[in-house]
């Protein structure tokens, strides 16, 4: 009675089952290849600029022109564009992140020119102060 | 140390930084352009057959190049005319390939008549969704012979 159930169920449930596959295939077919290698390129193109994964991103890439080389690269790239999907995701993870490091990168010549400007301005005072203090010290020891 | 020598120093210093900092900013690029060429069997430059004998199979290599700061999707379409009949294959081929990367591929050329033959190279690049044409062409004029 139990496994009738379910097979009735499966009976009901069959054509709307067949309907959603049908439609999941044909869309995979339909899609156009330079649709897809465009969608790919715009995925992994800030990642990669930016310099996340990417060696991840260059084997992806590699293996996208041997499936175009072969012939039938639409499937292959469509499972490659589930990867890009993967990588853009990481890389929007961590974009606060690299975002700062491009900033500071940005920064760096005022941040080298001000260190080095003030540097040389107060750091022989400061090794003056500081050496004296050491006098000082070794005198009043001798002293003592 | 006077404060004109500091200024001097700060200035230069900074500048280093500045030239080192540069390369790695991925909105700063020079160049922007892609490169295509026919090349021997082994990818040399240059170092290729003009004179063919009619039926026998030659091989050629052709270079694309990426030069642009972004991942493009480059497509490379060859045309062959002449005074007869000549087989070349593949036709068209894609890649996609990120910025200063590049690739080879092996194209066969079988001329079936005596005769001069021009093979076109013509890049293509994809933007949004269409196939634009970029200004880069690549000639190689042959002249096949009769079979001894």
């Amino acid at each position: 009675m139990k496994h009738a159930r379910i097979l009735l169920l499966l009976l009901a449930l069959s054509p709307l089952l067949s309907d959603t596959l049908y439609a999941a295939q044909t869309t995979a077919q339909a899609r156009d290849p330079a649709q897809v290698l465009e969608e790919l390129a715009s995925l992994l193109d800030e990642p990669y600029r930016r310099g996340y994964a990417r060696e991840k991103i260059l084997n992806l890439l590699d293996k996208a022109n041997r499936a175009l080389r072969d012939g039938n690269a639409t499937e292959e790239i469509l499972s490659l564009l589930e990867d890009a999907e993967r990588i853009h995701e990481g890389y929007l993870k961590e974009k606060p992140i690299i975002l700062l490091g491009e900033a500071l990168a940005i920064l760096s010549p005022i941040i080298v020119s001000a260190t080095v400007y003030y540097g040389l301005k107060y750091a022989p005072c400061l090794l003056d102060r500081m050496l004296t203090r050491v006098k000082k010290v070794i005198c009043n020891g001798r002293r003592g | 140390m006077d404060e004109e020598a500091r200024i001097a120093l700060a200035v230069i210093y900074g500048l280093v930084a500045l030239v080192s900092v540069m390369p790695h900013l991925p909105f700063v690029h020079a160049s922007d352009y892609y490169s295509l060429a026919i090349l021997s069997e082994k990818c040399r430059l240059g170092d290729y057959t003009t004179t063919l004998v009619a039926g026998v199979e030659y091989r050629y290599c052709i270079y694309v190049a990426n030069h642009s700061s972004e991942i493009r999707v480059l497509r490379v379409v060859i045309e062959a005319n002449g005074e007869g009949e000549i087989n070349v294959t593949p036709r068209k081929f894609t890649a996609i390939l990120a910025p200063e990367q590049n690739t080879t591929l092996t194209l066969t050329v079988t001329p079936i008549d005596p005769g001069n033959y021009t093979i076109t190279a013509r890049l293509y690049v994809l933007e949004e969704n269409n196939w634009t044409p970029v200004n880069v062409t690549v000639n190689l004029t042959i002249t096949s012979l009769a079979a001894p």
